[in-house]
């Protein structure tokens, strides 16, 4: 078996493998559709409070956002042979397009909730889908971070 | 981080392994490993088994229909070795490429 000390090359061989590695972490095309749908339950969530009566309005939408995200999750670990677990505030790579994302879910939320009141619904649809916009973005930078992350070797020098 | 040696993780092919999977994943699928690090099933086995009995590798082995998948992650123990193990040969990467100056331009380098 080939010995370290004997490849000074050993390290640059481990990033050359590291980047072949990130490189599978690329999303299949369903994933960012995926994702569209997943957010555009959470933005239906204030249609939904206002229109549908209560018992459907909140736990079957958040419920079914939750499953998409979950799914998501599973497929990419699959599709990738990668997973890098459900990516919380505390997840490093792409924290700040997480971060972002969790400002303008609430911001697109309380606009969407002010213009339905108003019966400005045109415009809160609007809102709502430039949100979603948004959430792919977010999900795509995201991406970006943890390919990265693994380029770089997840601070393991 | 002590920069330490470590005799597990010393030949070229579990270096690759722990280095791969220290990179950042929490659990890498057996193919992904196996292409990543450009080895073979049998030394992919070999090795990993190697590790997981040193305690540095959890393995954790599932089916997808009759397909059946192999998923590798760093323990905490073999984490803590990996690192240790890279930041030595970081330190030692360093004071090569210190020891060694860059040859000057239209300069030959020494055969």
């Amino acid at each position: 078996m080939c010995d370290v000390a004997g490849d000074p090359a050993a390290l640059e061989r481990l990033r050359v493998q590291r980047g072949r590695l990130a490189d599978r972490m690329r999303p299949p095309w369903w994933y960012l559709t995926g994702v569209a749908i997943g957010w555009s339950l959470v933005f239906a969530f204030p249609f939904s409070s206002r229109y549908l009566p209560r018992a459907v309005s909140t736990w079957p939408i958040l419920v079914a956002a939750v499953a998409v995200a979950c799914l998501l999750q599973w497929g990419l670990a699959r599709a990738t042979g990668i997973s890098v677990g459900i990516p919380d505030l505390t997840y490093r790579p792409g924290r700040p397009a997480r971060v972002a994302m969790l400002v303008v879910s609430l911001a697109a939320i309380a606009t969407e909730r002010f213009l339905i009141d108003r019966g400005l619904l045109v415009a809160a649809v609007i809102v709502a889908a430039l949100a979603v916009v948004a959430g792919v973005v977010s999900a795509q930078v995201a991406l970006r971070g943890i390919r990265q992350d693994l380029r770089a070797g997840g601070g393991a020098a | 981080m002590t920069a330490k040696p470590d005799p597990l993780i010393h030949p070229i092919t579990r270096l690759s392994i722990c280095g791969l999977l220290a990179a950042g994943a929490d659990w890498v699928e057996f193919a992904a490993l196996r292409d990543a690090a450009g080895i073979s099933d049998s030394v992919l086995s070999k090795q990993s088994r190697v590790l997981e009995d040193a305690g540095y590798v959890e393995v954790r082995k599932g089916a997808v229909g009759r397909r059946p998948r192999t998923w590798f992650r760093l323990t905490a123990r073999g984490r803590q070795a990996v690192k240790g193990h890279l930041a030595l040969l970081a330190q030692l990467e360093e004071a090569v490429s210190t020891k060694t100056p860059a040859p000057a331009a239209g300069e030959t380098p020494p055969q």
